[in-house]
């Protein structure tokens, strides 16, 4: 039958021999019997190593000098060489660990204040969103369609004939103006619209704008 | 009876007939959505040599949002038909949709045939310039159509607000 692996604190305390019988007992069957507590135990039991071989220091001594020490002695176990002193303080501790380790395992520490206000600007943020302040950037002129189309055959060829062809329109037209007579308009290209604050825009000028 | 007492009434009446003849158009919408209607103005400018204008001319037509203002605009070489359309959302957003036919008889003879659609958002009283023959490469055009949207403001309420003050 197999069995569930006990947790890693139980295996921790196994390890120092903190475990009272019949438990003792078959946390160590276990253990044989499962390659992965196995290696867990190995791994605690160097580390216990480890640690029991820190000397130990003055009544006196501080747990940064203690946490200092410690780091020297894994680091010399491991092979590695700390870029900084060993003497530093506990805060930059996990910074060195950090490059040490993969992007992907490193984990980041913030001040609490400065956590609490990134996550009073996200709940900000998130409350703009919700209330329809913050909306993906659109154009403010979309232009949908402008083509040129070549009339056919089919299409009126004289002005006279496009007039009767518009009022047989259905659209509606509210307003009709009628330009200067004798003008002759040409064409630059397709129509185009833009707002006037977007175009450069001058009142005219000559003729009273009203 | 006399044909000389009859000239007042018969003057009042014509001036009757004139007022409810220019109130026609804004009969046509609905009491209930007069503070939703819009007014759409219009003005169709030529321009002539050195960007001055050498003609123009104006036009209001007022509407409700989503129903379009139908203008029309007839030259000698060209026929331009643009359909306005302003929507209003809830928050008053403004939103002017702008549709246009443009023929143009160029000198050979041939016509030429565009149509754009156009969405602007504005503000209200912005104005919105519609080049229905396009724009040179500096900029300039042989005619633009100012458009501008805004509330529309009842004659008889604000004459009263007017008179109230």
């Amino acid at each position: 039958m197999e069995t569930m692996c006990p947790d890693p604190s139980l295996i921790s305390a196994f390890v120092d021999d903190e475990v009272p019988s019949p438990w003792k007992e078959r946390l160590a069957a276990h253990v044989a019997a499962c390659p992965a507590c196995e290696k867990r135990v190995r791994g605690y039991a160097g580390l216990r190593q480890v640690l029991s071989a820190v000397p130990a220091g003055g009544a006196g001594e501080d747990e940064a000098a203690i946490l200092a020490r410690i780091e020297n002695r894994l680091g010399a176990r491991l092979g590695q060489r700390l870029e900084a002193p060993s003497s530093l303080p506990k805060a930059e501790t996990p910074v060195r660990a950090a490059k040490t380790s993969p992007l992907w395992h490193r984990s980041l520490r913030l001040p609490l204040p400065l956590a609490a206000a990134a996550a009073a600007l996200m709940v900000f943020l998130a409350g703009l969103a919700a209330a329809g302040y913050i909306r993906p950037i659109r154009p403010v002129v979309q232009s949908l369609a402008a083509a040129q189309i070549a009339p056919t055959a089919a299409q009126p060829a004289s002005m006279e004939a496009l007039i009767h062809y518009l009022e047989t329109q259905d659209a509606k037209v509210n307003l009709t103006i009628e330009l200067p007579s004798g003008d002759t308009l040409s064409s630059s290209g397709k129509p185009l619209v833009v707002r006037a604050a977007d175009a450069n825009y001058l009142p005219p000028s000559g003729l009273d704008g009203k | 009876v006399t044909v000389g007492r009859q000239l007042p009434f018969a003057f009042c009446a014509f001036l009757c007939i004139c007022a409810a003849g220019l109130r026609a158009q804004e009969s046509d919408i609905p009491p209930g959505l007069k503070d939703k209607a819009l007014s759409v103005t219009i003005r169709a400018i030529v321009m002539g040599k050195a960007d001055a204008v050498a003609w123009k001319a104006n036009g209001t037509k007022a509407t409700i949002p989503g129903i379009p203002v139908g203008v029309k605009l007839m030259g000698s070489n060209v026929a331009i038909l643009v359909q306005l359309t302003p929507y209003e959302d809830a928050k008053g957003n403004l939103v002017l949709v702008t549709q246009s036919q443009v023929w143009v008889k160029r000198s050979d003879g041939e016509l030429s045939y565009f149509t754009s659609l156009d969405t602007v958002n504005v503000r209200f009283g912005e104005v919105v310039l519609f080049f229905p023959l396009g724009r040179n490469a500096d900029g300039g055009a042989a005619m633009r159509v100012e458009v501008t949207v805004d509330h529309y403001a009842d004659p008889v309420l604000a004459g009263q607000g007017a008179a109230g003050k």
